[in-house]
């Protein structure tokens, strides 16, 4: 009895309420669910990171002394983290500029007359699908100084005389991982500039045949700009994704030689593991999250210009 | 149609079904599962533990055993991961002794003297219990399982040189000139970022006459004794295979059992995998101790792998009974036959018996086997480089960061100075001894 005339009252209560605020409350009341999977899924993890990169911490146990910025300052002072930095851009956007110059060309190939078109295109997918760990037991094995293909192959067409150290040595190392992750993660530019090909109207490069215009005008000219707005998402969300990448390097090359192939997110796994010290590779996350946070700043506005202009 | 049934026909059908339905329920609560890791996974030593564990269970109503394979560079992150969830193993089996006493720091490690004890303190060689024992608590927290070395015996092919080829260094580096050729190399010296690699590198400081740590606990790394070190490895680097930079376990023994090299350090699971793939070589190899410098000291690297419980483990008396089945007789000699002499017995009364012996493979290595278990007995960790040395609970860290490898990568692949790389590597271990 004394539910139902809470419930009554709490009616009554929320009926004298201004029109505005009951429709204010309706709508925190539609976003709540939103809301609380926010909370749980993003904000929750963020500031237990943050607060974790403020702690002399154990990976194992969890526990550890409250340092403020310590953390930090140590890491903008080691050598090896500027090192981990600098590999980071030199890895992100090494791949980036394979991944979409090899991305273009063969969509373009592929927007083309070309015989078995529609296997064509199902097979460019594969590097995509295939697992990281396949792609780098087939590499490793390609690279191999004893028994691999690559060094097999140049040796029999005279290019070398002797086996090509393709992991060992560096700058071959970072050249080669770069390159399988190149091939690895090409087709998705393909994927993503193909579907913007199809839709230039023909229309466009008949009229620049007939003003005379050659096969690079018409791509610099047509293609290109036609191209922009994919391209600079696809790039974005591509320097994000490599940015953080880690299984293809550290399975490949494990940081080494030296640590002349230890990105960012190597960085991370070797202080919270081996070294068990969760707190400093906590601040090397955040770190990383703030230098992410201008990528996606980036893409933040560039998707709000587009809005604007439509 | 009405269907009539009696009120007593309806309960009795009731409890059946709810019987029925829980039986699942009650059979499981009744049955204790324990997990186990191990980073022993060949195909003939999982059929072993599985025969062991087959046999646990007949003993052990109630008691079943999971096992999980996995590497050992994985054995601390998945570790940390279980930790996390609340579902950590209940014991693990051959983890480095070095992340034994880490983790042992961290508190989270259950002691096994009572497992030690029952087995009979005495039966375990020496070098493993002062190892593994934290004097300021008074316990165990681990047990060497195996008493092993991978980098203290030296296998090379009889057919391209002889055993006076190996006896110091100096005469290694002149076989190893002589050996490169047609293909083949002198050796295999792996300095991958790997525990191979550091294992290796250590034992060759070591082998030099240096050390890591003085026993105050200052950082000894820079001293003329690891730069002679680095020099003989440049050397040596030179008739190893250009990848050996990224070499650890499995491509070192693959080098030398598929023929590619004249000499490379492993343990005696050379001898099931030359059986295994490539009998061509069954009476060409053979095993000295890895070679010293003249002013060496006659120590080697052991693996010491241990078993240990972690203390968050839900049953501890039936984890304690598993460890004490691994260890005994019967079980302990059929795992350590199905890879002959890879693992060597850290019990002397096995080590000793001639159950242990009575294997062909064995019978026929016995020389080399005699030389491995002589390697073994000198073997020692970086958690006490000497006798002298306190127990060193950042060693599993030193290891772990790769300081040393990446020390020596400086040298043969960066071009650095013998000198210039281990000042810097000795100032990274003061680093991480200081955090």
């Amino acid at each position: 009895m004394g539910d139902t005339w809470s419930v009554s009252g709490a009616k009554k209560r929320l009926a004298r309420l201004p029109l505005a605020t009951r429709n204010a409350l309706f709508g925190l009341m539609l976003i709540a669910p939103s809301m609380l999977f926010f909370l749980v899924l993003v904000a929750y993890p963020l500031l237990q990171t943050v607060w974790i990169s403020l702690h002399s911490m154990s990976t194992i146990t969890r526990q550890g002394d409250f340092v403020g910025l310590a953390n930090y300052a140590s890491l903008m002072r080691s050598e090896d983290f500027w090192n981990a930095f600098k590999n980071s851009i030199i890895w992100t956007s090494g791949s980036l500029v394979v991944q979409v110059s090899l991305g273009i060309a063969f969509a373009l190939i592929l927007n083309g007359a070309l015989f078995m078109r529609p296997v064509a295109r199902a097979l460019v997918l594969f590097p995509y699908l295939i697992s990281t760990v396949v792609a780098v037991l087939i590499f490793q094995w390609l690279f191999n100084d004893l028994y691999g293909y690559l060094n097999f192959a140049l040796m029999n067409l005279g290019i070398v005389d002797r086996p090509v150290n393709w992991l060992g040595k560096s700058p071959n190392a970072m050249i080669s991982v770069i390159a399988v992750a190149g091939w690895k993660h090409f087709p998705f530019v393909t994927l993503a500039v193909l579907a913007r090909l199809q839709s230039i109207p023909p229309a466009l490069y008949d009229a620049a045949r007939i003003d005379g215009a050659n096969a690079w005008a018409r791509f610099w000219d047509i293609t290109l700009p036609q191209l922009k707005p994919v391209l600079a998402a696809v790039i974005l969300l591509r320097a994000i994704w490599d940015f953080k990448d880690f299984d293809l390097i550290y399975m490949f090359t494990g940081g080494g030689p030296r640590a002349s192939t230890e990105t960012l997110p190597l960085m991370i796994y070797r202080e919270v593991f081996p070294k068990l010290s969760i707190g400093s590779g906590a601040a090397v996350a955040m770190i990383m999250l703030l230098i992410m946070m201008v990528f996606f700043w980036v893409y933040a506005r560039m998707i709000d210009r587009e809005d604007t202009q439509k | 149609m009405t269907f009539r049934i009696a009120r007593r026909q309806l309960l009795i059908g009731a409890a059946a079904t709810t019987t029925m339905l829980s039986a699942p329920a009650i059979l499981r609560a009744q049955t204790r599962q324990l997990t186990m890791w191990s980073t022993q996974r060949s195909p003939d030593q999982v059929a072993a533990y599985e025969a062991i564990f087959a046999k646990f269970a007949d003993e052990n109503p109630g008691l079943t055993v999971n096992l999980q394979y996995m590497g050992e560079d994985d054995l601390l992150p998945k570790l940390a991961a279980s930790l996390a969830a609340g579902a950590p193993p209940d014991l693990i089996s051959h983890m480095p002794p070095e992340f034994v006493m880490h983790l042992n720091e961290q508190g989270v490690l259950h002691p096994v003297d009572d497992v030690i004890n029952t087995v009979g303190k005495d039966d375990f060689y020496e070098n493993t219990t002062e190892l593994l024992y934290d004097a300021e608590r008074g316990y165990f927290p681990g047990l060497a399982i195996v008493n092993s070395t991978t980098t203290g015996a030296m296998w090379y092919r009889k057919d391209l040189a002889d055993a006076s080829g190996w006896a110091d260094w100096s005469s290694m580096l002149g076989t190893v000139k002589d050996t490169t050729k047609g293909g083949v190399f002198g050796t295999i010296y792996p300095f991958g970022k790997t525990n191979m690699g550091d294992k290796l590198l250590l034992q060759t400081i070591w082998r030099a006459g240096g050390m890591v740590l003085n026993p105050d606990g200052s950082v000894a790394f820079n001293s003329p004794e690891t730069v002679a070190a680095f020099d003989f490895v440049k050397e040596l680097a030179e008739y190893s295979p250009s990848g050996s930079v990224t070499y650890g376990y499995s491509e070192t023994i693959n080098g030398f059992v598929e023929g590619r090299a004249a000499s490379a350090p492993y343990s005696g699971r050379v001898l099931i995998n030359v059986q295994q793939k490539n009998p061509s070589l069954v009476d060409a190899v053979s095993v000295v101790p890895y070679p010293k410098s003249a002013e060496g000291r006659d120590v080697f690297t052991g693996d010491f792998q241990s078993l240990v419980m972690p203390v968050t483990g839900e049953d501890p008396e039936a984890a304690k009974k598993l460890a004490l089945a691994l260890l005994r007789r019967d079980n302990y000699i059929h795992f350590l036959h199905v890879t002959p002499s890879h693992n060597l017995p850290n019990l002397k009364s096995v080590a000793t018996s001639d159950e242990y012996f009575d294997n062909p493979i064995m019978t026929k290595y016995r020389p080399e086997v005699d030389t491995m278990i002589e390697a073994t007995s000198k073997g020692r960790s970086l958690l006490k480089e000497t006798p002298e040395h306190p127990v060193n609970p950042a060693a599993g860290a030193i290891i772990g960061a790769r300081i040393m490898t990446e020390a020596v990568q400086d040298v043969i692949v960066g071009g650095v100075s013998s000198q210039e790389a281990v000042q810097r590597g000795a100032d990274r271990i003061a680093e991480l001894l200081k955090s």
